[in-house]
């Protein structure tokens, strides 16, 4: 209970006063089921301390760590990232800081002007911004930010919409103009969403850019395509974790696109208490897809014990266990452990996407015909 | 949770489908939990509700599916129409556009679920009549040409919201009784299920204690 003296870390909080609204460090209302109000001892702090020096030595030197002690930065991303320098760390990780994009982007003929330029990030994003959008796109846009974590301060306050929302529109609309074959999907709205509760919006929009072409390069494409191999190679990768739900799942014609797609498309930030979500973040931003993977697999190991399992008498029952995880396995600590612990490694993960990959080919080989869409198949 | 398993004699499976922000998620919410939800986040995939009924005396089940209602979604959300018995077919009475789909929509309906399956044409949003953009008439219209079920209904004050989920049950039941829906037919979107309770009466001659009755 004692606060530590020139904590600059703002992780100390005052507990919630009864009678009015409270929002916890990430903007988050006293009464709605996501407030996570943390209290942090001495002991703890010096801890912290700690860790941040090694992260601020670490983004110091970010280059030469990344490529000669990568082991280092996935063991330190496992543990979880420093709040005050998570923004910072994501960014580096996905290469969405501003260096990475002058590099990268400003070599393009549109963006020449911008290869010298120290704020070429926040140009750069307002040249998107502000490029023409179908007017539908952003009615459909402006329709959903009203939608999106309705508890958090960011966005709503007082019962009314908060700034939050106009930067959310903002990223999404720059997004749609940076990828337009990709165009607006429902499920970038909670990714867009989450990254704006931690950085500002031109940071946002050039983190969201990343994750869509490096992370989960194809998931908000239309049609889905690559979510719905990852789905099948999911539904796979269940038996050598939990075989018995493989056999029921299979046995009850449980699909994985009827359970999976809400996890995958908004990396989580539905289903998980924020901080177990930054720590996935964490973990993500280092290792990449097969983070979700191990999540999901533990998700579904804990969701249906055995004797859940049993007492499961139809899919619909299945289901529903799995929409609602079982308290433990929201602990950020908890379930940390037992995505180290599951038995499937990347070579199983490789097999199965080798696997299922050819599977798909071939029913898009049958099915061409029918729909007349080459494009996707090569 | 804990109501034993046994407590109804049918399950229903129903889909709800139609265009984004038509307030699908919300006349579940409604029909489920009796309250508007004014924040609904929007369904990414499907979302599920269940609800018990009864109906001439028979408790049924509903299982409800929420589906998301953005374009692209549809390519995942049409293995969910798989074995509905209802379909609940929403269109917002202010958005002319979200009208318009609708045959695309009742396409997708009737060619992914069986003949037998009743499909039920909501226009939401009636308590905004001032921004009406589709009038009752020509929604009516629609629906006697395409032999569906319609109502107008209002997530946000109730209204209708209870008829047009037990309307669709009763002329599921109906179809059951008068021999139309073969609960034995793969995909009928029914189970039945023995009853325990006092009104115990197994209609149907099926075998009782049958572990697994998926059907769905």
């Amino acid at each position: 209970m004692t606060t530590p003296n020139g904590n600059s870390f703002c992780m100390e909080e005052e507990p919630p006063a009864p009678s009015e609204t409270h929002h916890d460090m990430l903007g988050f209302r006293s009464d709605c089921s996501q407030y996570h109000h943390r209290q942090i001892s001495i002991k703890d702090t010096k801890k912290l301390r700690k860790r941040e020096n090694k992260w601020l030595k670490m983004i110091g030197k970010w280059d030469r760590t990344i490529e000669r002690r990568f082991p280092l930065i996935r063991k330190r991303c496992r543990k979880g990232i420093p709040f005050s320098l998570r923004a910072r760390a994501w960014q580096h990780l996905c290469k969405s800081d501003n260096e990475s994009i002058r590099i990268r982007f400003g070599t393009e003929e549109n963006f020449e002007s911008y290869k010298e330029d120290k704020d070429a990030a926040y140009k750069m994003y307002n040249h998107y911004l502000t490029a023409n959008t179908n007017p539908e796109v952003v009615m459909e846009i402006k329709q959903d930010v009203g939608r999106q974590f309705p508890n958090n301060k960011l966005f709503y306050e007082n019962g009314k919409s908060n700034l939050g929302q106009e930067s959310l529109a903002n990223v999404l609309i720059a997004f749609t103009n940076a990828r337009p074959r990709t165009g607006y999907c429902q499920g970038q709205g909670p990714v867009a969403a989450f990254l704006l509760m931690h950085m500002p919006e031109h940071e946002a929009f050039w983190t969201l850019i990343r994750i869509c072409d490096q992370y989960i390069c194809g998931y908000f494409d239309d049609g889905l395509r690559t979510l719905r191999l990852d789905a099948e190679i999911l539904m796979n990768l269940i038996k050598y974790v939990h075989p018995k739900a493989s056999k029921k799942m299979k046995a009850m014609d449980v699909r994985p696109a009827e359970f999976m797609i809400e996890w995958f498309m908004c990396l989580f930030t539905r289903t998980f208490p924020w901080p177990t979500c930054e720590r996935i973040w964490d973990m993500f931003f280092c290792e990449g897809v097969k983070v979700l993977f191990r999540v999901a697999l533990v998700l579904i190991k804990e969701c249906l014990p055995n004797d859940v399992l049993k007492a499961c008498t139809n899919k619909f029952d299945i289901l529903s266990k799995l929409r609602s995880p079982p308290a433990k396995v929201l602990k950020e600590d908890y379930l940390i452990q037992q995505c180290k612990e599951l038995p499937v490694n990347e070579y199983h993960m490789e097999k199965e996407h080798r696997k299922q990959l050819r599977n798909m080919r071939a029913c898009e080989v049958i099915s061409v015909p029918q729909n007349g869409d080459t494009s996707e198949v090569n | 949770m804990a109501a034993g398993p046994y407590n109804y004699s049918y399950i229903f499976k129903y889909i709800i489908i139609g265009d984004m922000g038509v307030g699908k998620s919300c006349l579940l919410h409604q029909f489920t939990e009796k309250k508007f939800m004014a924040d609904c986040p929007h369904t990414i995939g499907v979302e599920f509700g269940t609800r018990i009924i009864e109906v001439a005396g028979q408790k049924i089940k509903l299982q409800i599916w929420d589906t998301a209602g953005q374009e692209r979604f549809r390519a995942v959300t049409r293995s969910y129409y798989r074995g509905a018995a209802g379909a609940l077919m929403v269109y917002d009475i202010t958005r002319r556009t979200t009208y318009n789909h609708l045959s695309s929509w009742l396409t997708d309906a009737r060619n992914l679920t069986n003949p037998n399956t009743v499909i039920f044409l909501i226009g939401n949003k009636s308590d905004l009549d001032a921004q009406r953009d589709v009038t009752y008439d020509e929604a009516k219209q629609f629906a006697e040409e395409n032999g569906l079920m319609f109502l107008e209904c209002s997530a946000k004050t109730g209204e209708n919201v209870e008829d047009a989920f037990l309307d669709t049950a009763k002329k599921i039941y109906k179809n059951i009784q008068d021999g139309s829906l073969d609960l034995n037919a793969a995909e009928s979107g029914v189970q039945h299920k023995p009853s325990n309770g006092p009104r115990g009466a197994n209609l149907g001659g099926e075998s009782s204690g049958n572990k697994d009755p998926c059907s769905c």
